[in-house]
């Protein structure tokens, strides 16, 4: 009996070891995602509430300047876009799961991304801001003032990486959360007093009239250098080529730019 | 938005939560009561897959089983079965984590009944069956009811898991208002809701156990 325990015990932990070497290993290979997604009739792309990048209007259709672009290029690729809420920490095992066949949100491009993903062209420019309460407002003017405050940031997000790149904040007491929003959150409930996030993202919030994040504020201070939004795809995906291509077209005609400025973000537009 | 969009906006969230739950019990309830006889059973052939089966799902968190149903026909199969049905996914992991605890439920139920009746059944002629269903099981069904009715509140609040694979129930509807309109209260509201249905089940589950109260009138 007791032997029989043993071999199942060990067995069991065989499979997990089994299962946790061949989810690290990375795919090389070329991957057929044109003829996949063609085959299934949509482009299934993995978006969260972020406005006015990915939002629903009052009839619940998702509109926002990925959604609307992502709209055009599926037009071109002759699928229909199905937009699916993802949780943001857990984009990557959606991506490999093919639970979705792109990560198109707002997207930031950084290296470590780029050995998991097949980045698209670089569409648009963000930064990270540094978001604190208006009552702390004098005590935190610089980087160096926050040195003995609690930061938060969304878990595995391009802040996080800025707060362990900044000499000063890198042995800050730190909190990786969900999602931005949920990095705002622990600003409010003063369990962290400053969160490191997307420029989009905290002034919208921060902005919105009538909403729980008016008593914060963006602090004037650069953490990290300008970086840019992408379309992340399968790692070896040959979609990312034609959707490339496909976004040449739609600048060379200025359908990018009209929708750009409907949602007033000319200015961060990438153009070259 | 209104306080009345936002309670409808939750009632949606609210219908993904109820209907997780009502699915689960459905199909759990009878579920559990196989495994319940395959750990019971003389014969390791059945014995012994059931407890493994109960041990591994009783040793692992649920959030982790949910994780491992959703991404690992995809990831490791390349056959992503839940692509376009992500509630299944959460519906397969409920149920099998749910049998497996109600079958351990059963299981103490069945052998809290002492061997003298099933003796006493004997001497009076009836086979094993007819001693089980006619003596012994609704004895069970009354010892049962306290557990049952714990892990079925249980299954109430668990279900909140599912928004791990970014399923809208009414916590993930309630987080989304923070994302798209700021506002925080949505999420602190949601707690009403799981109140109200836990007390209503709480006041059917002890009608039931007062029901059964045979022996006290």
């Amino acid at each position: 009996m007791k032997k029989k325990v043993l071999a199942i015990i060990c067995l069991a932990l065989a499979g997990i070891a089994v299962f946790t070497l061949a989810s690290c290993m990375g795919k090389e290979e070329k991957v057929e995602d044109l003829a996949y997604i063609t085959a299934n009739k949509k482009l299934v792309i993995g978006i969260t509430d972020f406005e006015p990048i990915d939002f629903q209007d009052a009839s619940g259709k998702w509109v926002g300047f990925d959604a609307e672009l992502a709209e055009k290029v599926c037009e071109k690729l002759g699928v229909s876009a199905q937009f699916q809420l993802i949780n943001w920490d857990t984009k990557i095992e959606e991506l490999n799961g093919k639970t979705i066949d792109c990560i198109w949100n707002g997207f930031t491009v950084d290296a470590d991304r780029q050995k998991k993903v097949s980045f698209s062209k670089e569409y648009m420019i963000n930064k990270q801001v540094i978001v604190i309460r208006k009552d702390d407002a004098s005590k935190y003017t610089d980087i160096a003032s926050l040195a003995d405050a609690a930061l938060v940031a969304e878990s595995a997000s391009v802040g996080e990486k800025a707060i362990k790149a900044t000499e000063t904040l890198k042995d800050n007491t730190y909190v990786g959360q969900a999602s931005q929003s949920d990095a705002l959150k622990e600003v409010i409930a003063k369990t962290a007093d400053a969160a490191v996030i997307d420029f989009t993202m905290a002034a919208y919030l921060i902005n919105k009239e009538d909403g729980d994040f008016t008593s914060l504020m963006i602090l004037d201070a650069k953490i990290a250098d300008d970086e840019y939004y992408a379309i992340g795809f399968r790692k070896g995906s040959d979609l990312t080529e034609k959707v490339n291509s496909l976004l040449a077209d739609l600048e060379a005609d200025g359908t990018i730019k009209a929708i750009a400025e409907k949602y007033g973000l000319s200015d961060s537009l990438v153009t070259k | 938005m209104s306080f009345f969009e936002i309670t409808l906006a939750l009632f949606q969230g609210f219908f993904v939560t109820l209907k997780l739950f009502g699915l689960t019990l459905l199909f759990a309830l009878p579920l559990g009561f196989l495994i319940a006889f395959g750990s019971m059973s003389k014969y390791k052939l059945f014995s012994l897959p059931s407890k493994t089966f109960v041990w591994i799902i009783r040793g692992t968190p649920l959030m982790l089983q949910i994780i491992v149903v959703f991404y690992v026909p995809g990831i490791l199969f390349n056959y992503p079965i839940f692509k376009d049905d992500r509630f299944l996914a959460a519906l397969i992991t409920f149920v099998i984590n749910y049998a497996a605890y109600f079958s351990e439920i059963y299981r103490g139920g069945i052998e809290s009944i002492p061997r003298g009746q099933y003796e006493a059944g004997q001497v009076l002629g009836l086979t094993k069956t007819q001693t089980f269903f006619k003596v012994v099981l609704m004895q069970v069904v009354k010892n049962i009811l306290p557990p049952m009715s714990n892990e079925i509140i249980t299954l109430v609040k668990d279900t909140s898991l599912i928004r791990v694979i970014a399923i809208v129930e009414i916590i993930k509807a309630a987080e989304r208002f923070i994302a798209k309109e700021a506002i925080l209260w949505p999420l602190f509201y949601t707690g009403v809701f799981y109140l109200l249905f836990c007390g209503v089940l709480t006041l059917l589950f002890n009608y039931f156990e007062k029901k059964l109260d045979y022996y006290k009138t």
